[in-house]
């Protein structure tokens, strides 16, 4: 049987599943945890990824790449890249109108390829475990996630080396996780609020069908914001206390100390109603006084700093019952996906707004995971008649004349769909026709998403209206669309490609898939190497000072030294080196703490 | 008990005590295509139990639209709305449905299900089909890639039906336009209710006329050739008669150029030459021919027809002297066999016509360069 690995690559957090042959799911765990962080830390010549990648957040956080799911196909000009300019602690650099890139020591890296690096990362430690390489996967995404963002998660899939049989929403998913073992026919709601996105989600299943009837979402709320709620309320009053003339966020490290201690009081306000803030030697006055900040923060308090983020999810909630004209007492069950969903005003605000009492059916964390693996379970087996039909979140379309936006293809269309529609030139002997595709619901096309541009040149001259040209959308099951314009008068076909929403182009996305030593020597464990490499040269001096007069295990000691010189000076290895290296030094780090240990 | 299987159709001739027989029948086999389900010795109630538990194995469903109110007995649950509908084997059930799509019949008929259908038993028809043709679900069996094709077309076609009919005010729209055409057809009947002859003929009349809108010209050639052998001197038949001979002369000439087109994407510009100069024979010199002649002769040899070229420029030319498009086409060929006199001539000429023409400028312009 082929394994079908089930990710779900969030935004704080990312976690894995796979189907094992009897039909059981199991979890893949990462560095022995359930959870993976979604963090990347860039040191010298390696790279950390995951937990070992959170530790270095406060000590080298201009060079730790967090919350990058965010960045993805963000317009440089929206006030929300801007504010991620200036609060993220790593750079970030523009790249065109839509894209970012990361700039670490100089080098520019693209969001997929920080992607990549998690999902290599999964990719080894779940072929570790099920001993053969695992190349399938099924990635989640949030509903509301563009035809841009969902490609950059594809690409970012092909330069880890996984073939991305599916791309599914990330709530489907969790319905998927819930309803898959009820069996039962309802309409469930899925309320998924991550570390940063949000999204709504109304399916009905119906003899083990699961259609989704709507779905809405805000890609710029998730448990990020609620914790910067908390940051700058610390920062506030900080400046208020101690020093109104210095400016925090114009220091990366004081900052992040700020927002790890907000995330850990984050998590204890979810079970406890006040918590402390603790931040000793946090910087030095320009008086020379050191400050140790130390701040009791209540449940009442943060709920109030939160409260407009969680009403605006409730309101989201409203709008779509609203429009699909169902009403509470159609919903069967409610269920909570996403980390943020722990926090109790969450619920307490749905269970109001949903009169009825609101109980965790499943692990929030990891339901989406699940999902996919059970997706990736169905796509492969026969045994069950299982079916997902999905739909897609935002409607798609083209400006027409006067900039207005023309739908093509209406929200909430069951996928696979396509539609026709027949466009004419409004002038006469026009040239050249751009068929600008959008995304969105605005009424301006510019509102909306750009997706992309068909152009058709060269128009042989024709009085205004009678040139036609067929635009066709199609949408397939993963969601992703493609577009062709078939000029009506020549039978030409135009067909619209697709970029990514970070702007590499097939070529460099072809290049970076076949440049397997770059990902690769981080892949095959340069991580490990590198905390070995570290733990050696602690113990080294200590080493030496147990050995003293004992001139046969000094000379071993030497060689040792010697050894892990010639390692640290090279400066890239290939699988096999990593392997026979890493093996060697486990050895060296375990003889070294034998005489450590006496 | 006697059942039994003709080729699409199935006979049930049970009694009440023999149906747990049938259902150990049944068990046993893979699938069972349906056309007909005749009882006699059952009252409809009675059959629908039948199927009732025949669908709950996920067996059968109908496929036969007279049975189709047997699921309007049903409708207070979505699980009891019987509809039989023959099983499994893909490749042989897609025939059926993808013929219905390719003779563009409308969305009830393709779903098999009356136009009154609520949205439950539409839905939960859409369901059926789906577990049935959909890319995820088909996947696995491996299909020919020919019937894989017809699949993916059968169920984007009905994903596309179900979000129109799903949508309250699209479906409403929907059956606006199909009551249009029926309540016509229905007006023209009323209208002429004892001459047969003229009924007929204008019912074909406006078939074929629904067909020409539609872009099937064929069909609606044949359907006016009917209304006409009712009617042959309808006034309204012989406008449409003329309009689609018109247009069926317009595709032919467009089919035509295509091919040429062709014939030049793959270098076969001889070929190409042979069939504009017959079709120049066959429609007269019209400009869009002669321009594609020069075209050609161009690609053939561009010197050495120059002489050929140039008149039939210039007789495109004598006919309609501000014809811009003809005289750059004429300048930039004379600029490429560098005809020095003629070319500032025409340029002239050109300038004359249209004083802010870029490309008798460019050359003009050029010329004064070289003088200085």
């Amino acid at each position: 049987m082929e394994y079908v690995l089930g990710i779900d690559l969030g935004t704080t957090n990312s976690c894995v599943y796979y189907s094992k042959e009897d039909g059981s799911l199991e979890l893949v765990p990462i560095d022995n945890k359930n959870l993976l962080p979604s963090v990347v830390s860039f040191r010298e010549s390696s790279v950390l990824v995951g937990h070992n990648a959170l530790n270095q957040l406060i000590i080298n956080p201009q060079n730790t790449i967090y919350a990058f799911k965010r960045l993805i196909g963000r317009r440089w000009e929206s006030s929300f890249l801007q504010n991620a300019v200036k609060n993220y602690s790593y750079k970030i650099i523009k790249h065109n109108e839509s894209s970012v890139r990361v700039e670490v020591d100089d080098k520019l890296y693209s969001i997929e390829e920080i992607s990549a690096l998690i999902l290599s990362k999964i990719r080894a430690e779940a072929s570790k475990k099920l001993g053969e390489d695992i190349t399938k996967a099924i990635i989640t995404v949030p509903a509301y996630f563009n035809e841009n963002q969902r490609k950059t998660t594809k690409d970012a899939g092909s330069i880890a080396g996984l073939d991305v049989i599916n791309i599914i929403n990330e709530p489907t998913a969790a319905a998927l996780a819930y309803g898959f073992k009820e069996n039962k026919n309802q309409h469930l709601l899925i309320y998924d609020l991550g570390g940063g996105t949000f999204d709504v989600t109304v399916l009905d299943i119906m003899n083990n069908i699961f259609e989704v009837i709507a779905t809405v979402g805000d890609t710029f709320l998730g448990g990020e914001d609620f914790t910067n709620k908390i940051v700058t309320w610390i920062e506030q009053d900080i400046i208020e206390k101690y020093d109104n003339s210095f400016n925090l966020q114009n220091d990366p490290i004081i900052h992040q100390r700020i927002k790890s201690a907000a995330e850990i009081l984050k998590k204890d306000l979810s079970k406890r109603s006040s918590g402390t803030i603790e931040l000793p030697f946090l910087f030095i006055t320009k008086d020379k006084k050191t400050i140790n900040y130390s701040q009791e923060i209540t449940l009442e308090l943060f709920n109030e700093l939160v409260e407009p983020l969680v009403d605006k999810t409730i309101d989201l909630i409203e709008q779509m019952l609203d429009y699909t004209n169902l009403y509470i007492e159609n919903i069967d069950k409610v269920i909570l996906v996403g980390g943020q969903t722990r926090s109790r005003i969450v619920v307490e605000k749905l269970e109001n707004f949903f009169r009825r009492k609101i109980s965790k059916s499943i692990n929030p964390d990891e339901a989406v995971a699940i999902g996919a693996a059970i997706k990736g379970r169905l796509l492969f087996n026969n045994e069950n008649d299982s079916l997902l039909l999905d739909v897609i979140s935002q409607s798609m379309g083209i400006m027409v004349s006067g900039g207005f936006y023309e739908k093509i293809i209406d929200r909430d269309s069951v996928i696979p769909c396509s539609a026709v529609k027949t466009f004419t030139t409004i002038k006469d002997n026009q040239k050249q026709v751009d068929i600008n595709i959008f995304q969105g619901e605005y009424l301006s096309a510019t509102e909306n998403t750009y997706l992309g541009t068909i152009k058709i040149k060269d128009i042989p001259p024709m009085a205004q209206g009678e040139f036609k040209v067929d635009i066709t959308f199609l949408v397939d099951t993963e969601g992703i669309l493609t577009v062709k314009a078939i000029d009506l008068n020549s039978d030409k076909t135009y067909e619209l490609v697709l970029e990514g929403a970070s702007g590499l182009t097939a070529e460099e996305l072809k290049k970076l898939s076949e440049n397997k030593n770059l990902i690769n020597g981080y892949e095959t464990g340069k991580e490990d190497l590198y905390m070995l490499l570290t733990s050696i040269k602690k113990l080294i001096p200590l080493s030496q000072k147990r050995l003293k007069g004992d001139k046969d295990n000094l000379l071993k000691l030497n060689n040792y030294k010697k050894y892990i010189a010639l390692i640290e000076t090279q400066k890239s290895f290939n699988q096999d080196e990593v392997l026979s290296f890493t093996e060697n030094l486990t050895a060296i780090e375990a003889a070294l703490k034998d005489i450590v240990n006496g | 008990m006697n059942i039994s299987i003709n080729s699409k159709n199935l006979n049930i001739n049970i009694t009440k005590d023999e149906v747990f027989i049938l259902n150990t029948i049944i068990d046993k086999i893979d699938f069972i295509s349906l056309k007909k389900i005749t009882s006699n010795n059952f009252k409809e109630e009675e059959l629908i139990d039948i199927l009732k538990s025949l669908y709950e194995k996920k067996i059968v469903l109908i496929d036969d639209p007279s049975l189709l109110k047997i699921g309007s007995f049903n409708n207070n649950t979505s699980e009891s709305s019987v509809y039989l509908y023959t099983n499994t084997n893909i490749s042989e059930q897609i025939e059926n449905i993808y013929k219905k799509i390719q003779e563009e019949k409308n969305y009830y008929e393709i779903l098999g299900v009356s136009p009154k259908s609520s949205l439950k038993e539409i839905k939960f028809i859409y369901f059926k089909l789906s577990r049935r043709y959909h890319p995820d679900i088909v996947k696995k069996y491996n299909l020919p890639s020919d019937i894989k094709e017809q699949v993916d077309t059968v169920m984007l076609k009905l994903s596309n039906i179900f979000n129109i009919l799903k949508v309250d005010s699209k479906r409403k729209e929907y059956d606006r336009t199909l009551n249009i055409f029926k309540n016509k057809l229905k007006s023209i009947k009323q209208a002429n209710p004892h001459n047969n002859n003229i009924e007929k003929s204008n019912e074909y009349t406006l078939l074929a006329s629904n067909e020409y809108y539609g872009g099937k010209l064929d069909k609606s050639l044949q359907l006016i050739k009917l209304a006409l052998s009712y009617n042959p001197n309808s006034k309204k038949a012989l406008k449409l008669k003329t309009d689609l001979d018109i247009l069926i002369n317009k595709n032919k000439i467009l089919n035509n150029i295509k091919s040429i087109n062709e014939l030049i994407s793959v270098g076969d510009y001889y070929e190409a030459f042979e069939q504009i100069n017959d079709l120049i024979i066959e429609y007269g010199d019209e400009k869009r021919f002669l321009l594609k002649k020069v075209e050609l002769l161009d690609k053939i040899n561009s010197h050495k027809n120059k002489n050929k070229i140039i008149s039939l420029l210039k007789d495109i030319l004598s006919k309609d002297k501000n014809d811009i498009q003809t005289r750059e086409i004429l300048i930039e060929y004379l600029k490429k066999v560098d005809e020095k006199v003629l070319l500032k001539e025409q340029s002239e000429e050109l300038l004359k016509i249209d004083p802010k023409n870029k490309t008798a400028k460019k050359y003009i312009k050029g010329k004064l360069w070289n003088m200085f």
